[in-house]
This record gives structure tokens, C-alpha cells and sequence, in this order.
């Protein structure tokens, strides 16, 4: 246990240096660089006063030790700096008008898929030679591997152009004025989402489809399964209290390791959609040079990832009995 | 090296028993296909297909002129295509080969050392796999000023021996325990001619599973760096085309053809490694093998 | 006969694996009477499990039932439909399976899979299950705490008995015990057979005792039926079997049992197990029989009664007549 918030806080210690090595890695004076780039896209208005403000506000002009504190202390409080794109907006501003959207979107995503995928996993796992399995299968395989943003586009052309069904961008619709949480706002919401969401479920549904059959077909095989049938019980109870039971555990970590890999998928997707979530607000910062907003939002990912990681560690022992109780 | 091959030789039904297995044989079908076809394609083009505005843009396929269209600059998109294949598993395939061989150094190592070797190799290890890869990689990848290929290999090498190194020193520890080795042990073979002799034929699936797997997210990790921009400037990749197709709209001006070929093609390769990968595991595990009847 | 309880004929349960078909159990026959402790023996592989899991139809494919019947109580199970079947599981015929340490599912509390095994065929209010469960563990030399445990947290000795306690819940008329106690140690081993044969008495129920360990049908069975790649090579009251046993192959396995009084030459039986794909033509055992003749090789004996109620496969014995050679 006491290992686990060990590697919890050297990992995210590591990435907070990570964070902090890397722009200073940069030959040359980084404020002049960027300054120099967005002069070459026009941007004006940068005076030798302007730099050294700059410099000094980001304690350039101090060593790197004292840099690395100022960083650590600055971080730790909350202030993450100032965006250079949506001056003079701070970072972590900016980051939390993204924050919500890209939960919303992966807390849906994944409780769909993972409940879809595991229901769906449990009967044709269950079920020796399945017709349902047959067809649902090759479909499952291929949609598993294709990334979410690219399944993303494919839905995009054919339900938001082909045929306009939903809307192409945004989280909401444009103009709509915030009178407060209404029916008509949420639903308005609901149906801007449903095409980032339907990419992500697609795809995970696939993933969590064939893993729980697999884990099925491996608990099929047990003797206690035997037992229970052997005892009259009826198969429904046998697959309910017998096989998912023992099925869903691995499932359930599974969460956990798989939350880097969708939080990344749903970035990618959010860019498809130009859903304001984190993904499309570090497309934006990448495309703009905003170092600040750049390593704002992977710092907060690799907290995010690390902490989900962290909890599904420690709450793993207390659902899986043969850990609660401990080997006697 | 020569009693390491004939120990493998004496697995010749092995190699055998790998390419009897259907999934194993389609997926590497496809994807020699997939090589061939675009390194064959990229040498026939008469002209340089990176080329802005050879052709006019936006148009739709036609036969026999541009069977793929022409993308929102004016370049064919079959030949873009068959280069764009052809650097993506360049990549895949160059940190698929690094990535394992370093990931299987690293897992022997820390396996067979134990003690503090291991602990810290496996602390760095698993600081690698927790670590989400890809908002690491944007970091890296936006800082560097020009992005080649060989950039994109080398950047996503840092991140593709984790894995690999994880599940080969899990296997090598399990193996270690195993009689055979304490035979082996007894007759006075010295360490590392267990680890060659013994140890390594038994693993040959897992490097398998594990070179196939790296391909697989190397693949699809330059996808998704090019697709936000950050790919290789100098050349064309999936990835990119995909981001040209995003950022010239092509999903609402219709231009279906420029976001259908990469996918399409990704989603063709993806299955195939993916393919390799399950008949691999299978092969390996003849238990699951043999549910299915 | 009123008395039988169980009449196996002709039953044959093979797989259909890779590398051919195997016969597991390749007509066997045999009868069980009620209250009677019998007991199955025979080396590993010859079929002795499959013939258990085939009397409670746990048979799942590859395997399948060829043909032949298991008539229990006058009912010939396997003309039941699986619903049907579903009233006599462990109603009236129950399992204590070979592996007591999988067979608990790891996720549960031992009350809970008791309780299972109750309410399914038996509408019980928890009251009652919370007086019932106790009960049942203490039948079998549990404290009733155990109830509350979960599978891990108990030893091999202890989670053998609460499955015994799981197989006797409804009171069925027949258990099936196959290798009950093979995965513990000698001492564990005998205070189980204790157990099972109190309950037996007590409660009435048939045995069908499956081990390999001779010492063990020795301490407690009625009849013994041996057998050898797939078949029942001989059959006969626990006495006439131990004291004088005919088939070559029941010498052979009777006298693998270690003696503390006779000093003996432990005789391993020599040769390899039979393969039941291709198996050897005639009397199955003939390779590996020290007293083989030339018929052994061309035609397989038949199960001919010897002596009373005891019935021997073997061609030193035809036609009821001893040719001692």
C-alpha cells in the first residue's frame, strides 16, 4: 500500500519535471522564440519591454533551481501560468472551462460501452457456439482496432453531412444563451454529444465485448461452474452469481488500465468534432504554440491518469474478497 | 548462437504449427500485401506526388486517372497513399524492432539479475507504463522544431520497450522457477547460456505477441500525432493525410475520398497485426485453441 | 429388484478430441443398491471420472454420450430433458467432486453456496436456511463459523468437508464421491472417509465411491468394480475381491496396497497406460498382462459371473469355468 502512494508520487513528480525540463531543453531564449513564431503569423505588438516583462514573469531570469521551486510552488497552489493564445486568460482558466466536457464525454463513453461490451460478452462467452457470436464478432474485431477519432470522421460525414441527423461541432449549439439549466439546454447537449460519444462506444464496446468472453469461457471452465450446475441451479443464477461475479473483477481493473488509452482516444476525438474539451484545447494550444496551455493540460492528464490508477489499486482489494480477507 | 538456432530448429513443426493457424497466416498475408502493393506504388510514380498542385484539387475518383482522387492541394491521392503506407510501417515496424529488442534486454536483465538491478528497472519500467503515452509524446513532439521520420521513430521508442520489457521479465521469472532450468543449473551451464539455450526458445511467442503488439501502437500512436499535427513535415503518413483531411474539411465538403483512404488503409493494417497478434496467442496457448471445438 | 437403486447399462461416453475418439467409458455396466457403499477403481485415465460425470450428467462437449442407460430408481436419466433432470440434481443425486479446492467459487461465502444448492430446488426462508446451514456444518465436523467464511480462508481437510456438507443438504439417495480425497495427506484423508461413512449411516444414502488409492475402497466399500481403459475388467462383493482377486489386473492393483504386517515386494505394474483412441485389440489389458495367451490378443472377454455376484472380464476365466494355467 504505502509502495503504491510511493510510486503515485514519484510518478507524478517525475512527470511534473518531465514537464518542466523539457521547454527549457529549447536552444535560445524560449520567450523570443515563441514571440519570433507568432510575429510570423502575424501577430504584433511585441516590444524589447514586453520580452523582458515576460521574462521576468516567468522567472527566466532566475537559475534553474529557484526556476524549478517557483514551478513546483506556483503548480502546487493551483497557478499554472498564463496562455499565450487566449491572453490573458491563465492556464488553469482555460483548462477548466475544457475539464467538464472531456469527463462528460469519457464518464459516458465508458460506463456505456463498458456495460454494453461486458453484457454483450457474457452471453456469447457464455453460450458455446452462438449465431450472435458469429455475426457480432468480425464486427467487434475490426471496430476494436480502428482508433476513435477515425471512426469519429466515418460518423461524422455520414450522420452529420450525408445525412445532417446531428451536428457537426461544438457542445452546444451556437447562440443559445445561458438562462440557466433548462430541459431544452440539456437536451441540447445530450444531442451534440452523441457523435463523440457513439465513436468512443463503438470501438470500446468491441474491446470489452471480447475480453469479458474471454474471461467467461475461463470461468466456464472451472470446477465450481461444474458444481453449480451439478446442484440443479438454474443457468441464469449459474451465470449471474457464479461466473460474473468471478468475470467482472478482472473487468474492473481493466478500467483502470485502459483510462490512459481512452482518455487519449477521446481527445483525439474531441479535435474530430471541435468539442471543447481538453482534446480540442491542446490541438488549439499545439497549433498556437501555447508551451504554457500545452504543458498545463498534460500535467493535469498524467495527474488525472495516475490518480484513477491510484484509486482503482487501492479499491480493487475491498470487491475481490480473496484479497479483503487475506490468505490464511 | 549455433546450439540457440538448433534449439529452435528442434521446434521446426513449430514454425509449422504457426502458419497452419488461420488467423496467423491472414493477418501476415495482408500485411505483406499491404507493403508490397506500397512499395511497388511509390517507386512507379512518374513524378513526385508531395508535390502542391500537380493536379487539380478536390476532384473526385475517376478511372483511369486518379483512382483515389485528388486531395485539397492538388496532389493524387493513390501514389500519396501508397507513400504514406509505406513510411507508416516504416515506422511501426522500426520502433516495433527497437522497442523489443530493447523492452527483451531490459526484461532478462531485470529477471535475471533480481535484487536492485531489477527493483530499479522495474521502478523505471512501470513510471513508463503508467505514464500516459500520448499527452508525453504531444509535449515532446511540439517542442522539437522539424519532425522527421527518424524523429518520429526515436520519439516513440522512449515510450514502445515498457510493455514488452514488462511481460518478458513476467515470463522470464516464471520460466526461471521451472525444472528445466534447475536441470540445466545442475549441469553447470553458466547464466547466460541458460538464458539463450533454455530460457529465450521457450519466449519466442512472447517476443512474437510483443513485436506485433508494438507495431500495432506504433502505428497507431504516429497516426494520432500526425493527425494533431505533430507528424512528419517532410513526407507524407497516415496520420497526415488525415490531418489534411480535417484540417481542409474534407468531411463537410464532401470529400469522402480524402478521409476514407487512410482510414481505411490504418484500419487494414490494424487488423491485420491485431490478426497475427490473436493466432500468436493462440498458438502459444493451445488451451484456448482447443475450446473452440 | 426392488433393492437396486442404480443400473448402469451399456454406457458409453466418448470425446471427439484432435487427435481421434476417445473412449472414455466404452460399455460399462454395473449396478448400485440402495444404501450400498460401491466402489469404482482403476489407474488414472481409465475412464473412472468421465463415468462420474456421466452419471450426473455433467458431460459437456467434446464429450458426449454415445449411447446406453442409466436407469436410477426405474427413470432412465438420459431419456430426461434437461428441465426434468434438473429435479433429481442433488435432490437425489449428488456430487462431491475431485477438486474441492476449485470447486468452491472463490467469491462467496460458504453459507451462501450452500444456500444455492437449497433454494434452488426447495423454497426456504432465510430463518430457516440460518438454522439449517450451521446444522449441516456441524454434520461434518465444521465449527459453524465457517459459514461466514470464504473458500480461501479455509484448509483443504475443511473445504473438503463443507462440499461433503453442501452434497448431503437435500438428503439425496445417491453421492457420488469421485477421488473425494486424493488431493490430502493421509490423516486428513481418513477423518474424511470417517465423516462421510458417519453420514452415510446416519443418513442412508448410496455411495458410488471413485478412487485409485486401493487402501482406500479397501476401508470402505461394499463392492468394488475395476476398472481398465474404459471397461469394468472386474466386479464383486469388497471380501471376495480383496481376499482373492481374479483379473490380473485387480492382483495387480490389490496388491500395490502397502501392508504394515506382510512383509511384500511391491509390484508396480509394468507397461504404459492404454491409449483409449486406438486401444489394443482384444483384452485391453493383454500387453501389459503376465499371464496373456494367444486369445487375449484376438477377442475381448466378456463379463462372465465367476463366483456370486462377482463378475470377471478375462479369459483365464470363461464360461463360469476356472482354467488355472
Amino acid at each position: 500500500m504505502a509502495k503504491r502512494l510511493a510510486a503515485y508520487v514519484v510518478v507524478l513528480f517525475a512527470a511534473t519535471l518531465i514537464n518542466f525540463v523539457i521547454p527549457r531543453l529549447i536552444p535560445g531564449d524560449p520567450i523570443r522564440v515563441v514571440i519570433a513564431r507568432l510575429e510570423m503569423r502575424g501577430r504584433q505588438g511585441f516590444s524589447e519591454d514586453l520580452v523582458l516583462q515576460y521574462t521576468h514573469m516567468f522567472g527566466l531570469d532566475k537559475d534553474l533551481f529557484t526556476q524549478f521551486t517557483n514551478y513546483m510552488t506556483q503548480m502546487l497552489r493551483g497557478n499554472l501560468g498564463l496562455s499565450i493564445s487566449w491572453f490573458p486568460s491563465s492556464v488553469q482558466e482555460v483548462i477548466g472551462r475544457a475539464l467538464p466536457w472531456t469527463l462528460y464525454l469519457m464518464f459516458t463513453s465508458v460506463i456505456i460501452s463498458w456495460v454494453i461490451g461486458n453484457v454483450l460478452g457474457a452471453i456469447i462467452g457464455w453460450q458455446r457456439d452462438s449465431k450472435l457470436a458469429r455475426a457480432i464478432l468480425p464486427a467487434a474485431l475490426v471496430l476494436g482496432t480502428i482508433p476513435y477519432y477515425m471512426l469519429a470522421i466515418s460518423l461524422a460525414f455520414f450522420f452529420a453531412y450525408t445525412i445532417p441527423l446531428f451536428p457537426a461541432t461544438g457542445s452546444s449549439s451556437i447562440g443559445i444563451i445561458w438562462h440557466g439549466i433548462s430541459l431544452g439546454y440539456i437536451a441540447d447537449l445530450i444531442w451534440h454529444s452523441v457523435l463523440p460519444v457513439l465513436s468512443i462506444v463503438i470501438s470500446s464496446v468491441g474491446w470489452w465485448m471480447m475480453s469479458m468472453k474471454a474471461m467467461i469461457a475461463n470461468v466456464l471452465g472451472e470446477d465450481y461452474i461444474m458444481l453449480a450446475r451439478a446442484k440443479g441451479m438454474k443457468t441464469s443464477v449459474i451465470l449471474r452469481k457464479y461466473a460474473l461475479r468471478n468475470a467482472l473483477l478482472p473487468q474492473v481493473t481493466g478500467l483502470a488500465m485502459t483510462i490512459g488509452q481512452t482518455m487519449s482516444g477521446a481527445l483525439l476525438t474531441e479535435v474530430v468534432f471541435a468539442y471543447p474539451g481538453l482534446g480540442w484545447l491542446l490541438y488549439n494550444a499545439i497549433t498556437n504554440l501555447d508551451y504554457p496551455v500545452i504543458q498545463g493540460v498534460v500535467l493535469l492528464i498524467i495527474f488525472t491518469i495516475s490518480t484513477a490508477v491510484l484509486l482503482m489499486d487501492l479499491l480493487y482489494p475491498i470487491i475481490d474478497p480473496r484479497i479483503r480477507y487475506g490468505e490464511k | 548462437m549455433v546450439r540457440f538456432l538448433e534449439a529452435l530448429r528442434k521446434r521446426s513443426g513449430f514454425a509449422n504449427e504457426l502458419l497452419r493457424n488461420r488467423k496467423i497466416l491472414a493477418g501476415i498475408v495482408i500485411f505483406l500485401g499491404m507493403s508490397l502493393i506500397s512499395v511497388a506504388g511509390s517507386y512507379l510514380a512518374p513524378y513526385n506526388p508531395m508535390r502542391l498542385g500537380t493536379f487539380p484539387p478536390e476532384m473526385p475518383p475517376s478511372f483511369p486517372a486518379h483512382i483515389l482522387g485528388t486531395d485539397s492541394i492538388g496532389r493524387d491521392l493513390l501514389f500519396l497513399l501508397f507513400i504514406s503506407i509505406l513510411n507508416s510501417l516504416q515506422i511501426g515496424l522500426a520502433v516495433a524492432g527497437f522497442g523489443t529488442i530493447f523492452g527483451l534486454l531490459v526484461g532478462l536483465i531485470s529477471a535475471y539479475s533480481g535484487g536492485f538491478t531489477d527493483s530499479a528497472l522495474s521502478t523505471v519500467t512501470d513510471i513508463a507504463l503508467v505514464v500516459p503515452m500520448l499527452p508525453v509524446l504531444i509535449l515532446v513532439s511540439s517542442m522539437i522544431r522539424v519532425v522527421e521520420i527518424s524523429t518520429m521513430i526515436l520519439i516513440l521508442i522512449i515510450f514502445s520497450w515498457a510493455w514488452t520489457s514488462r511481460t518478458i521479465r513476467a515470463q522470464t521469472l516464471s520460466l526461471k522457477e521451472r525444472d528445466f532450468v534447475y536441470m540445466a543449473k545442475l549441469s553447470g551451464m553458466g547464466r547466460f547460456e541458460i538464458v539463450f539455450r533454455e530460457i529465450t526458445p521457450n519466449m519466442i511467442s512472447y517476443v512474437g505477441v510483443n513485436f506485433f503488439g508494438t507495431c500495432f501502437w506504433a502505428i497507431t500512436a504516429e497516426a494520432g500525432l500526425s493527425f494533431l499535427g505533430l507528424g512528419p513535415q517532410t513526407t507524407t503518413t497516415l496520420g497526415n493525410m488525415l490531418y489534411w483531411a480535417q484540417n481542409y474539411s474534407s468531411i463537410y465538403k464532401g470529400l469522402w475520398w480524402a478521409w476514407a483512404t487512410p482510414i481505411v488503409a490504418i484500419s487494414v493494417i490494424l487488423v491485420a497485426l491485431y490478426l497475427v497478434n490473436i493466432g500468436l496467442d493462440e498458438v502459444a496457448n493451445p488451451k484456448l485453441a482447443r475450446q473452440r471445438l | 429388484m426392488s433393492n437396486q437403486l442404480l443400473d448402469v447399462k451399456g454406457l458409453k461416453v466418448y470425446y471427439s478430441g484432435l487427435k481421434g475418439l476417445v473412449k472414455a467409458v466404452d460399455d460399462v455396466s454395473f449396478q448400485v443398491g440402495k444404501k450400498e457403499i460401491c466402489g469404482i477403481a482403476g489407474e488414472s485415465g481409465c475412464g473412472k471420472s468421465t463415468l462420474a460425470s456421466a452419471l450426473a450428467r455433467l458431460i459437456v462437449p467434446p464429450g458426449y454420450i454415445e449411447e446406453g442407460q442409466i436407469v436410477f430408481d426405474g427413470t432412465d436419466l438420459l431419456k430426461l430433458d434437461e428441465e426434468q433432470f434438473r429435479e433429481i440434481r442433488w435432490k437425489r443425486i449428488s456430487i462431491v467432486p475431485q477438486s474441492a479446492m476449485n470447486a468452491l467459487n472463490p467469491v462467496m461465502k460458504v453459507s451462501e453456496q450452500i444456500a444455492d444448492a437449497i433454494t434452488a430446488h426447495e423454497n426456504v426462508p432465510d430463518r430457516d436456511l440460518n438454522e439449517r446451514i450451521p446444522e449441516l456444518l456441524k454434520s461434518v465436523g465444521l465449527f459453524p463459523e465457517v459459514a461466514r467464511m470464504f473458500p480461501h480462508e479455509l484448509s483443504g481437510g475443511m473445504k473438503q468437508r463443507a462440499v461433503i456438507a453442501m452434497a448431503i443438504a437435500l438428503r439425496p439417495d445417491l453421492v457420488i464421491a469421485d477421488e473425494s480425497t486424493s488431493a490430502l495427506d493421509v490423516t486428513i484423508q481418513r477423518l474424511i472417509l470417517q465423516t462421510l461413512m458417519d453420514l452415510r449411516r446416519r443418513l442412508g444414502f448410496s455411495l458410488i465411491l471413485i478412487a485409485h488409492d486401493m487402501a482406500v475402497q479397501a476401508q470402505t466399500v461394499d463392492r468394488l468394480n475395476v476398472m481398465y481403459a474404459g471397461k469394468i475388467v472386474e466386479t464383486g462383493s469388497a471380501i471376495d475381491l480383496f481376499k482373492e482377486p481374479l483379473h490380473p489386473y485387480s492382483k495387480m492393483l490389490i496388491s500395490s496396497v502397502p501392508s504394515l504386517k506382510a512383509k511384500k515386494i511391491f509390484e508396480a505394474i509394468p507397461g504404459l497406460p492404454p491409449n483409449l483412441i486406438n486401444p489394443p485389440s482384444g483384452c485391453r489389458f493383454h500387453p501389459r498382462c503376465p499371464h496373456i495367451m494367444d486369445i487375449c490378443r484376438i477377442e475381448e472377454p466378456k463379463l462372465c459371473e465367476v463366483r456370486r455376484n462377482g463378475l470377471v472380464a478375462c479369459h483365464l476365466f470363461g464360461d463360469g469355468i476356472e482354467q488355472r494355467i
